[in-house]
């Protein structure tokens, strides 16, 4: 028992300082996609989060799945963009398919995610599984796509994957008023004006965006972890949005970089899994100890507050 | 007679199958307070949100002083429900003061001096300056309209639009926004209130518009608030007891 416990050590202090050498390219990459990936999805997420729509960021992720094995069925050999356009088209299929199935009669909006959701990624499951029994597609790596492999982006990728979320950051800069008033109070954004249908569109059209350049990191599975747990962190940190968003931010990125390290130290364990728990304890110290509700501050003020009342009545 | 500051023209609005509005028209002045009076599922808030622009009508034209240009229509200030924003949502209530100079400065334009000292006084006018900094959820219901109330003074419109303003709201409060209204109203502006009680109606409007998916009547108080036009309205939900002076009312 103690001589495993002693071998198991001594790898991870070598593979720490492996990975702190900075020495290998696909660390440093993986280090870098993960870390992006961790803020991107947070900083759309917030919106989505503060919105209620948390479980479209959900369906979104499972939806891709489809997506890209018919793009590697379609085109025949593994091309990442194509790979990522098949993604982006089943997600936004997948995001239309809730609107228009909630709007019929008798279907409600969680209903119809949940129903959308199981049934493109079971669809996705029996592509993947065709693919992978096939002989071309056995060595595809498709399998990543499912919970996450950081260590696979190349740098080519890491620089398009830069260039999308910088992107993405922008148009949340500038549009940042109405998105932020048609989250917040849609009735009177359109009263002065705001097209909410058109910012919603374009809320969903940034998730699926976001959703597709995340997938190789963190899987379509647990995708939806990295949209929501940092902004629900962050949403006990501060009562500003800005705050909010900045502190969702930092959330997603330090669960990415340290999920990206757990991922390269347990050899095998996929990056998405190690980003979600590292993001979830970060939310578990958010829960206890964020001044905004969270449950130690409450019951220090609760306890506090009934100290001065005691007080009052003694004297 | 003053020139008309808002004229709705056959509003008609359809959820789904379900007729809410149907063909409601009036025309209003300026420098005047009007309730808005009707049953539950009437079409009170449907009417407002049609003439705000946060719904769209099947038919129906808006015009704000003869205009129906997206400019003119900007002069209609909009106070919706308390119930129908998220009280947790990361915000202070000086930032949703703010959200009134949104109209005036669209996507890039800064806050400037002017628009810092409209919103400070819109909080002073309602009373929340000592606030200002709290998360809007920390607030009681009658300070949350307060706010909404704050946000429609700094947006600095001529026409103001309030749904139920006074629901979920104690006295103090609620004599603190009349005091409010009749100050706009005598700035000339033209304020038009849903208003869910009866007994208060006399002294808060000099005019009224009694709807009930139709419109009932629209006039001075004391032309339409009868047992009368007040039983159309209700359809016989309401019992009304009459003497000389006084008209007792429950619905």
């Amino acid at each position: 028992m103690n001589a495993i416990v002693a071998i198991d050590t001594s790898i991870y202090a070598q593979r720490a300082a492996e990975f702190f050498s900075f020495r290998y390219a696909f660390a440093l990459e993986a280090l870098g996609a993960s870390i992006l990936v961790g803020a991107i999805c947070a900083l759309v997420g917030t919106f989505l989060v503060l919105r209620g729509m948390s479980l479209i960021g959900d369906a979104t992720g499972h939806a891709t799945l489809p997506g890209v094995c018919v793009a590697f069925l379609l085109v025949g050999a593994k091309s990442m963009g194509a790979l990522l356009a098949g993604a982006l088209v089943s997600a936004l299929a997948a995001a239309l398919l809730i609107g228009v199935i909630s709007r019929g009669p008798r279907t409600r909006p969680d209903a119809a995610i949940g129903i959308v959701l199981s049934v493109f990624f079971g669809f996705g499951i029996v592509l993947l599984s065709y693919i992978q029994n096939s002989p071309t597609g056995a060595q595809s790596g498709l399998g990543g796509f499912l919970f996450g492999n950081a260590a696979g982006i190349s740098r080519d990728q890491l620089i398009a994957l830069l260039a999308t979320s910088l992107g993405l950051g922008a148009l949340v800069g500038v549009f940042y008023r109405p998105l932020k008033l048609t989250v917040f109070d849609e009735g009177f954004a359109r009263s002065i004006g705001i097209p909410t249908s058109l910012v919603q569109m374009a809320l969903l059209s940034a998730l699926a965006v976001c959703v597709v350049i995340s997938i190789q990191a963190v899987g379509v599975v647990l995708v939806a972890a990295m949209l929501i747990i940092p902004p629900s962190a962050a949403l006990f940190l501060s009562k500003r949005l800005g705050h909010v968003l900045l502190f969702a931010m930092l959330v997603g990125a330090v669960s990415g970089a340290l999920g990206a390290f757990l991922s390269y130290m347990a050899e095998g364990v996929a990056t998405g899994p190690a980003m979600v728990l590292v993001a979830a304890a970060l939310f578990l110290g958010a829960l206890f100890f964020g001044p905004r509700g969270g449950v130690v501050p409450s019951w220090v003020r609760r306890a506090s507050s009934a100290r001065a009342i005691a007080a009052r009545r003694g004297g | 007679m003053s020139e008309a500051v808002l004229c709705v023209t056959d509003l008609t609005v359809y959820y789904g199958d379900e007729l809410a509005l149907d063909s409601v028209g009036f025309s209003l002045t300026g420098g005047k307070l009007i309730g808005v009076v009707g049953p539950n599922g009437a079409g009170k808030s449907t009417m407002i949100k049609a003439i705000v622009g946060s719904i769209l009508p099947n038919r129906g034209k808006v015009e704000v002083f003869g205009s129906t240009a997206k400019r003119a229509l900007r002069r209609i200030t909009y106070v919706p429900q308390r119930g129908s924003v998220d009280w947790d949502f990361p915000v202070t209530v000086r930032d949703v003061v703010a959200q009134g100079r949104y109209a005036h400065l669209g996507l890039f334009r800064r806050f400037t001096t002017v628009d810092r000292d409209l919103v400070e006084r819109s909080l002073e006018l309602v009373g929340l300056v000592q606030l200002a900094e709290r998360q809007i959820g920390e607030l009681s219901g009658g300070q949350q309209q307060r706010v909404f109330l704050a946000r429609a003074l700094a947006q600095q419109g001529d026409i103001y639009l309030m749904d139920e303003p006074f629901a979920g709201v104690d006295a103090a409060t609620e004599s603190a926004i009349v005091e409010v209204l009749r100050s706009l109203r005598d700035e000339g502006k033209t304020v038009l209130v849903v208003h869910h009680d009866l007994s208060t109606l006399r002294e808060y409007f000099e005019e009224l518009v009694l709807i009930n998916r139709k419109l009932i009547a629209h006039g001075p108080t004391d032309k339409v608030f009868t047992p009368d036009l007040l039983q159309r309205t209700y359809g016989g939900k309401l019992a009304v007891f009459s003497n000389k002076d006084t008209t007792l009312v429950s619905a």
